[in-house]
This record gives structure tokens, sequence and C-alpha cells, in this order.
């Protein structure tokens, strides 16, 4: 392949899946948002993020324009009782991943300034503690696009 | 030989037969009921409580703000699931496999109909019926959303087993509830019945619900 279709499959792929971008060392795919009840002022975000540096990476925080707030939270279920932490710093070891799914880590998003439907699109920073901060894309899910 | 030797050996000879045919009809008489004693049924995910324990009373609102109270529960499968609104992760990955329960559930004839999806709110203060509504209808149209006064709530819970914690003095709107992620099942005479611990799956919850509802109605 020609490195020009390269460059236009690439685009394409960023086109069609915005929910990958693969941009330095670090590997970010399967961002998406739940799709929630109208009026709710709580959602909650996933994805995985990869270190595929030598370097270790910490996960501080992350920011959008879309919420007032955003915490990074880790859902436990210990001798039947759920529980949420608030998490304020996650390693990422070189050629680790972390994983941000239902009934775990997730990105708890507060205060939505408009309701979010299935198919909009978010935007994300997040905060790292070398100073790195890497944007993406979540697409916001509805429940039937949901596997168990 | 004569006459009444014959006779007599008559007579054994069909003392004999008889007692062969009662000890036949015996065995397969009891043949025939062993396998007609119901089985307990193996569960994928559900525990059934050796003895159904009937609810307490309470005295809560649905999400219409009608009274919902014990009486609510009976003739009909219930399933409770206790959590609240502002809660983003468990509770509506949860609420979802409920949805997805009452799907594969549509055409099923269970005993009193239609199973009746409850959200018991632990988050009373946030939780009002209004909030409730927009909530549990974003799922399900004909799911329920309960809540009420706290002591109302402990009313229900408390005799359950079921916990949940609330922050002293939340130091914002956006405070954390800590609660029980089990699913009850309440049978149509308001009893628990039996419990789905996590991780719950919408397969396991329907084909656990239809043998559980085969084994209520062989045991009435």
């Amino acid at each position: 392949m020609k490195p020009m279709t390269n460059i236009f499959v690439l685009v394409g792929l960023l086109v069609v899946n915005p929910a990958v971008a693969a941009e330095g060392p670090l590997l970010l795919d399967n961002f998406w948002i739940r799709e929630s009840p109208p009026a709710s002022q709580v959602l909650a975000g996933y994805g995985r993020i990869h270190n595929s540096s030598s370097n270790p990476y910490v996960l501080t925080g992350a920011t959008s324009e879309t919420f007032n707030r955003i915490e990074i939270h880790r859902t436990t279920i210990l001798a039947d009782i759920v529980r949420m932490a608030p998490q304020h710093k996650i390693l990422i070891k070189p050629g680790e991943s972390l994983v941000f799914e239902p009934n775990s880590y997730h990105f708890m998003l507060l205060g939505p300034n408009s309701r979010l439907q299935a198919g909009d699109i978010v935007t994300l920073t997040l905060q790292f503690d070398n100073g790195v901060n890497q944007e993406v894309a979540m697409r916001v899910r509805s429940a039937s696009e949901i596997e168990e | 030989m004569n006459r009444s030797n014959r006779s007599k050996i008559d007579l054994r000879t069909g003392i004999n037969i008889a007692a062969v045919v009662a000890f036949a009809i015996v065995i397969a008489s009891s043949l025939w009921w062993i396998p007609r004693q119901p089985h307990p049924p193996q569960l994928k995910q559900a525990t059934r409580l050796p003895e159904p324990l009937l609810l307490p009373s309470f005295q809560l609102v649905d999400q219409h703000g009608a009274e919902f109270t014990r009486a609510s529960l009976r003739k009909h499968w219930s399933l409770l699931f206790f959590g609240y609104t502002h809660c983003p992760d468990v509770c509506p990955t949860t609420m979802f496999t409920l949805q997805k329960t009452a799907r594969q559930l549509h055409n099923t004839q269970l005993f009193g109909g239609a199973v009746q999806f409850v959200l018991v709110s632990v988050d009373p203060e946030r939780d009002t019926p209004e909030h409730l509504a927009r909530f549990v209808s974003y799922f399900n149209k004909d799911f329920i959303g309960i809540t009420g006064a706290p002591q109302a709530i402990d009313d229900l819970t408390r005799q359950l087993g079921i916990m949940y914690a609330r922050p002293e003095a939340p130091s914002s709107d956006n405070y954390l509830v800590d609660h029980s992620a089990s699913i009850l099942l309440v049978d149509p005479q308001a009893r628990f019945y039996a419990v789905f611990s996590p991780p719950h799956l919408a397969g396991n919850l329907a084909s656990d619900l239809k043998k559980l509802s085969n084994y209520y109605a062989q045991t009435l």
C-alpha cells in the first residue's frame, strides 16, 4: 500500500470510529459513555488505556467541557456490598492496560450541560502526572448497544 | 392327590400370586410416586430459601405517588433490587440486566402472570417519586420504583438483611451510597423466596425464575 493510501485509511478509521485514538505512547480504545435516563445528573464512562511506552504513566484525572466535574471511581462488590471509591492516582505500568468497565473502574461524569443521547460524541481530556494531557472522543451508547 | 389337597395347593398358589401382585403394585406405585415428588430445581445463580420468609409489613410509595405495601407484592412474582438513581455504574448496569430479563420472560407463562420488577430506593432524600419515574421508565415502562421515609425503607430492608449506608453529613449533593448488590425474589404470597447474588446475567435470572416458579406451583 502506498504511504498516501495509508494516511487515507488512517483518517478513514478515525472518522468511522472516533472512539479509537492511537497517538503517542498511549493507546486509547473503546471509550464510551452509557446513555442515561432523562434528567440524570450523573453518568458513567468507560474505555481502555494501554501504555505502550517503556515509562510508567499515572492517571490523575479527567476534564471535559461537557461536564461540570469528572471523578474517577472504582466499584467493588465485596460480601454483597457495592461500594464506589474515588481514585486519585492510578498507575499504568509499561506494557499494561487500565480498563474502565461496568462494575469496576469508571469515569463518574457529573452535571452534563445537556441531555446526552446515543450517538453523541463527547471529548474528554485525560490528565497524567508527567504533564501529558490526552484527548479522547467518547461515543454515547444506548442500553441496546451494550452487550451484557 | 385328593380334592381337598388340590384346593389347598390352589389356595396357597393363589395367595402367593396375590402377594407377588401386591408387592409389584407397591413397587410400581412407589416408582410412580417418587418421580412426582417435586425435586428442588438446579439453579444457575439463585439461592432458594429453605423456608420462604414472609416480608415485614411496610408502607412506601411508587413512582406515581401511589401507596406500595406488602399487599402490592401478592399474586405475582417480584424481583426487588436496591439502589438509587444517582448511582452511575452498578445501578444502571443492573437495571439494564433486569430490562433484558423482562424481555426474555416476555412470552413465558409464570405462576401469577407477569413478573414485577421493583427498584427500592436506598436514597429517599434525592429519589423523589418524580425522579424515580424518569429513571425506571427509561429501562422499561412497566418497571416500578418505590421510595418513602428512611424509617419506612428500613422497615423493609432490615428484616431482609439488605444493607445500605448513606454518609452522615454529605459534603456535597453528589454523595455515594453503599448498598447490597443482591436481587431478591419475592413469591406471589409476598414471601422472600430466593436471592440472586452478583454477578447478574439476564439469561440466568430468567431461567432460574422459570424453574423456581414451576417448583413453587408444584409445592403449593
